[in-house]
C-alpha cells in the first residue's frame, strides 16, 4: 500500500531537522572543551584530553576538512558509549597509549602514520567502525551532496534518474538499444 | 484470518521458516487445502529506507563460528524476521541454466569438487519456473513490462556493450514494473536491500504470507525457534519441539515436516535431531546432511566515473550482463557468472571500495561518493565435501544447543572465476573512462545452499528430486539446502520453483494417503 500523505510530512520533517542539523555542524567548527579535565558535555567514560583525541582519531580517520567537528563528536560520543564496557574501553585505552602525547595537534600526515602502528589490533577496526559512522549522520549528507531516504517525496519513479550529460554522444545512443 | 491449530493436531503441515521457500510453500499448501502451522524465529520487523539500521533490525545475530575463508566476525549475513531472508533480497529473479541442471556431465570431473548433476532435468522445471515468474511477476517475463533504466544500471550495460558484451539487458526482477497480485509498481525508492517499504518487490513478507493467511488454513507463531524434529517409532517425523516467544519449550504434532529455516539452519536442525535410530542425524543415514556447502560467488566493483552518476537513485540492481553465464572452459574454470548493477547509499559506501579503507587519500574516493557506479558479479560456486556445516563441541546457544560452525574453502576455480570476472568490471567501467576501480571479493555469505543435496541414490544426497529425505518420507527439505550445483544465478526463483514443485508433491501424496 503507499504510504499515507501523513508519513510523508513526518519525513520531510525529519530531513529539514537534518539539514538545519548540517548548518549547525558548519558554524560549530571547534568544539569547546573544558578548562577543567572533566568529561566533555554527553561523555560519561572519557575526560576532555581523551575525547580531544579521540576525536583527532576520528578526524584522522576520515578526514573532510569541510566539516565542522560536531558529526566527529558523534562518533567519540559512541565510542563514549561502547567503552562502558570494561573491556572494550581497556582495549581502546591500550591503543591510545601508543599514540604521540601532540597527536591531537599534528598534522594529518603525521598523525597518519602514527595511527598505522595499531592498524592490526582490533581497537583500531572499533575506532574505524565508530568514525565511519560520520556517513550515516545526515547532518553530513548536504555535505556529499547524498539525499537520504527518498520516501518522502515519493522516490525517483517520476523525477530524473537518467542524465549522463558528462558521456560522449555516441555512447549514449547506445543506450535506446539497451533498454530491453 | 489466522487459523490456531491446537499442539496436539496431528493433521497439520508443520513448516519451519516463513522465508522465500518456507512462505512460498505455505501459500501454496494452503491454497490446496492443506492446513499449515508456520514456525518463525523471528517477529515482525517495520521497514525504513535506512539501511544500516534495517541490516541490525533483521539480522540473524545468533552466534555461529566460521572455520576458514568466510569473514571470521560475520560469515554469514541471513535474516531472522517474518518473512525472513525475501525481506532483504535484491529481486535478481533468474533460472539456473539447462546445462548448469547437468553440471557433473557438462563439466566432468573437477578435482577437489563433488560435482553432481541434480535428480531432475532442466525440461521437468521448466514449467516451474514459468509458474514461480508468473507468482512472482518477474520484469521481462510473461508479459511483464521491464523495469526503467536509470544512471547506475545504464553505465553498466554502455560499458559491456563498448566492450562486445551483447546479452545485456533491463534484467529479470520480481519487483513489480505496474501494479500487480495487490502490491503496486515500483517507486525507485533505491533501499531495495534493505527491504521494499511499499512491498513492490516480492517478498514472502508481501506476497506470500498474505495468500496464506487470507486461505483460513495458516497459523503463523512468531518467535518460535524449532530446536528438534521428533519421529515416531516408524521412523516417520511426528512432530517439531520449538522455544516461544515466553521461553517456553513446545511440541507442535504434525503429520508431515518441511523444513526451511535457510542453508545453514536447516542441516543444523536435522543434526540436532540425532536420535537412537537416526544417530548421525535425523535423515542423515549417507553422511552428506551439512556437507557441499556453496554459497554463490560474490564480487563487487567500485568505480569513480568522470561525471555524476548518482547511484542511490532508483532499483538497486535493476539491469543484467548475462553473456558471462555461460560455460566456457578456455577462460580457465568451469560455471560462469553475471554482472548486475548496486545502488549504494552514502552510510554504507565507507566499506565498498575497500573494507578497511581510512586516511587522507580514502576520504577523497569518499568525498567522490557522487560519481560513483558499482556493479555485484555473481558466480556458480563448486560443492567441495569438506565445506560444511558441523556443530561446535563446546559453544552453546541461548537455547543450550551447540552452535553451527561453517566450514568454507574457496577451490581454486571460484577463485579463478572471480578474478576474471572482476578484472572484466574493471574493464567495463574503464571503457567508459572510470578513474579508478576498486574490485574485490565478498567473505560473507548471503546465500546458504547445498547442506541436504537432493539425488537419485541415497548414498549420493540427503533429499529425493522432490525434497522428501530420503530416509523419512514425510520430512522435506524445502529451502536453498536442497541445491545440487549454485548455478550463476541467486537462488531465490529456484527456491520458489521447487517450492511450488514440492508444495504440488505433498498434496498428491497426501490425496494418496502416501504420507
Amino acid at each position: 500500500m503507499p504510504s499515507s500523505p501523513l508519513a510523508f510530512s513526518a519525513r520531510r520533517r525529519l530531513l529539514l531537522t537534518g539539514v538545519a542539523g548540517a548548518l549547525a555542524g558548519s558554524l560549530d567548527l571547534t568544539f569547546k572543551l573544558p578548562a577543567a579535565a572533566a568529561s566533555p558535555p554527553d561523555l560519561v567514560v572519557y575526560d576532555a584530553p581523551a575525547a580531544r583525541t579521540l576525536l583527532a582519531v576520528c578526524r584522522t580517520l576520515f578526514p573532510h576538512d569541510a566539516l565542522g567537528d560536531a558529526p566527529y563528536m558523534e562518533c567519540v560520543r559512541a565510542i563514549d558509549a561502547a567503552a562502558a564496557d570494561a573491556g572494550f574501553r581497556a582495549s581502546i585505552d591500550a591503543a591510545l597509549a601508543r599514540l604521540p602525547a601532540d597527536f591531537a595537534a599534528a598534522d594529518q600526515a603525521v598523525r597518519e602514520r602514527a595511527l598505522s602502528v595499531l592498524r592490526d589490533t582490533p581497537a583500531f577496526g572499533a575506532l574505524r567502525g565508530a568514525a565511519g559512522k560520520l556517513y550515516r549522520n545526515p547532518a553530513v549528507w548536504p555535505h556529499f551532496d547524498y539525499p537520504g531516504p527518498s520516501l518522502a517525496f515519493g522516490g525517483w519513479v517520476d523525477r530524473k534518474m537518467l542524465d549522463l550529460e558528462w558521456l560522449p554522444a555516441e555512447t549514449l545512443q547506445l543506450s535506446e538499444v539497451t533498454s530491453s | 484470518m489466522s487459523a490456531r491449530f491446537d499442539l496436539n493436531d496431528d493433521s497439520v503441515v508443520v513448516v519451519i521458516g516463513s522465508g522465500a521457500g518456507g512462505g512460498t510453500l505455505s501459500a501454496a499448501l494452503t491454497a490446496a487445502g492443506v492446513d499449515v502451522v508456520c514456525l518463525e524465529a523471528g517477529g515482525q520487523v517495520a521497514i525504513e529506507q535506512d539501511l544500516p539500521t534495517m541490516y541490525g533490525r533483521v539480522k540473524w545475530a545468533d552466534t555461529r563460528l566460521s572455520e576458514g575463508d568466510l569473514n571470521p566476525a560475520l560469515p554469514v549475513f541471513i535474516a531472522k524476521a517474518v518473512g525472513g531472508t525475501s525481506i532483504v533480497w535484491g529481486g535478481v529473479a533468474l533460472r539456473i541454466q539447462p546445462h548448469e541442471f547437468a553440471a557433473r556431465t557438462n563439466y566432468g570431473e573437477v578435482a577437489g569438487a563433488a560435482l553432481a548433476d541434480w535428480p531432475m532435468s532442466y525440461a521437468e522445471m521448466d514449467p516451474w519456473y514459468a509458474q514461480a515468474e508468473q507468482r512472482l511477476g518477474v520484469t521481462g517475463t510473461h508479459g511483464n513490462p521491464f523495469l526503467p533504466d536509470h544512471n547506475n544500471a545504464t553505465l553498466l550495460k554502455l560499458g559491456a556493450r563498448e566492450l562486445g558484451y551483447t546479452q545485456v539487458s533491463n534484467g529479470h526482477m520480481a519487483i513489480n514494473a505496474a501494479d500487480r497480485d495487490g502490491r503496486p509498481a515500483c517507486r525507485q525508492f533505491g533501499f531495495c536491500a534493505g527491504g521494499c517499504v511499499i512491498g513492490a518487490k516480492w517478498s514472502s513478507l508481501h506476497a506470500e504470507l498474505p495468500k496464506a493467511r487470507a486461505s483460513g488454513r495458516f497459523e503463523l507463531r512468531e518467535r518460535a525457534m524449532a530446536v528438534a524434529i521428533e519421529h515416531d517409532d516408524a521412523g516417520r517425523a511426528s512432530g517439531v519441539v520449538y522455544v516461544d516467544a515466553d521461553g517456553k519449550r513446545q511440541r507442535q504434532r504434525a503429520r508431515v515436516v518441511c523444513l526451511a529455516a535457510n542453508g545453514i539452519e536447516t542441516p543444523r536442525l536435522l543434526l540436532l535431531s540425532a536420535s537412537g535410530r537416526f544417530p548421525k542425524g535425523l535423515a542423515n543415514g549417507s553422511g552428506l546432511v551439512g556437507h557441499h556447502y556453496m554459497t554463490d560467488l560474490l564480487g563487487r566493483a567500485i568505480a569513480i566515473m568522470p561525471g555524476r552518476v548518482d547511484n542511490y537513485r532508483g532499483t538497486t540492481y535493476s539491469s543484467l550482463v548475462a553473456d558471462d553465464m555461460r560455460h566456457d572452459p578456455a577462460r580457465g574454470f568451469v560455471g560462469g557468472y553475471l554482472f548486475v548493477p548496486r545502488g549504494i547509499h552514502l552510510p554504507t559506501y565507507v566499506n565498498e571500495p575497500r573494507a578497511d579503507g581510512w586516511g587522507a587519500e580514502y576520504a577523497e574516493v569518499m568525498e567522490a561518493y557522487t560519481n560513483m557506479a558499482s556493479a555485484a558479479l555473481i558466480g556458480e560456486d563448486l560443492p567441495v565435501y569438506d565445506n560444511r556445516i558441523t556443530l561446535d563441541g563446546e559453544t552453546l546457544d541461548q537455547y543450550g544447543n551447540p552452535v553451527p560452525v561453517i566450514h568454507k574453502r574457496y577451490h581454486d576455480n571460484d577463485r579463478a572465476l572471480v578474478a576474471h570476472g572482476l578484472e572484466r568490471a574493471a574493464d567495463i567501467y574503464r571503457a567508459l573512462g572510470a578513474t579508478q576501480v576498486f574490485t574485490r571479493a565478498s567473505n560473507v555469505a548471503i546465500h546458504n545452499l547445498g547442506t541436504c543435496r537432493l539425488s537419485k541414490d541415497p548414498a549420493d544426497g540427503v533429499c529425493n528430486a522432490y525434497g522428501a529425505t530420503h530416509e523419512v518420507p514425510n520430512l522435506f527439505v524445502s529451502d536453498g539446502s536442497q541445491f545440487v550445483t549454485s548455478g550463476a544465478a541467486p537462488p531465490t526463483l529456484t527456491i520458489a520453483a521447487l517450492a511450488l514443485r514440492q508444495a504440488d508433491h505433498i498434496v498428491s501424496q497426501l490425496r494418496a494417503g502416501t504420507i
